[in-house]
């Protein structure tokens, strides 16, 4: 697998949205490629921010019909 | 069906998906006022047509509706003013295949991404274009599945790929840009 290959995929993968050859295909060119992993690690610290700063608060509410 | 045996189970299917009704509501509005009161209307939709909803899974069935009437209510010119930010981009690039390449900035990002804090992402979600905002509040803040975003939204799986994937291009590039900005003022 290239870099190419890798990024059509990456989304996919962090998401746990991945079969499993593929997966298995991604996880080996992650091991030998640095930029991947750093695509990889961002899409972590992405979710990261996203889930860590979007917590809503609102109001009890009572049946609405 | 009795009256009585229908509202318990839409009380019993629908209800305890309210909190999720609000968030993605409230995501698509961008105001709480407008967001309690899209979810008022979903539901008062979703009980006329609830005897429908046969053999669906009810989270799915109940979000599709919370996002038809958002969607309704902000062509009507109910709702916040969207921020174009993206217009260009997205008119460039929506014709963006389903599993289209998108590739990521690497780091330094990572160190902008990390630092973002709570007003920042926030702002940075609200100027991205309505289809990648929710898709990215479909998938990172409620966490369903590509099938399930699929069925809220309408769309085929591959779409949803794709704008979850620029969607996520997008925002790095805004909290990397708010960054740069604050450090800039600084």
């Amino acid at each position: 697998m290239n870099c190419r290959d890798a990024a059509k995929i990456m989304d996919a993968y962090a998401d746990g949205e991945l079969e499993l050859a593929n997966a298995v295909a991604l996880e080996e060119h992650l091991n030998v490629c640095q930029r991947c992993r750093g695509i990889e690690r961002n899409l972590g610290a992405l979710r990261g921010a996203v889930q860590a700063h979007t917590g809503l608060e609102r109001a009890d509410r009572k049946s609405v019909v | 069906m009795t009256d009585a045996v229908t509202r318990e189970r839409f009380e019993r299917l629908l209800l305890p998906h309210m909190d999720a009704a609000y968030s993605l509501a409230r995501w698509l509005m961008r105001h709480d006022a407008l967001a309690e009161e899209a979810v008022q209307e979903a539901y008062l939709r979703a009980f006329r047509f609830f005897e429908s909803m046969r053999g669906e899974e009810a989270r799915p069935w109940l979000l599709g509706i919370v996002r038809n009437v958002c969607y309704t209510a902000l062509q009507q010119g109910r709702g916040t003013a969207a921020c174009d930010a993206f217009e260009d981009e997205r008119h460039g690039e929506d014709a963006v295949a389903p599993g289209a390449v998108v590739s990521f900035p690497i780091n330094p990002e990572l160190a902008a991404i990390e630092s973002a804090d709570r007003e920042l992402v926030h702002r940075s979600l609200d100027a991205l274009a309505d289809e990648f905002r929710e898709a990215l509040v479909l998938r990172e803040i409620h966490g369903y599945s590509y099938r399930e975003i699929a069925t809220i939204v309408g769309a085929p799986i591959g779409t949803v790929m794709s704008r979850i994937s620029r969607g996520r291009r997008l925002l790095q590039r805004l909290l990397a840009d708010g960054i740069e900005r604050k450090d800039t003022a600084a």
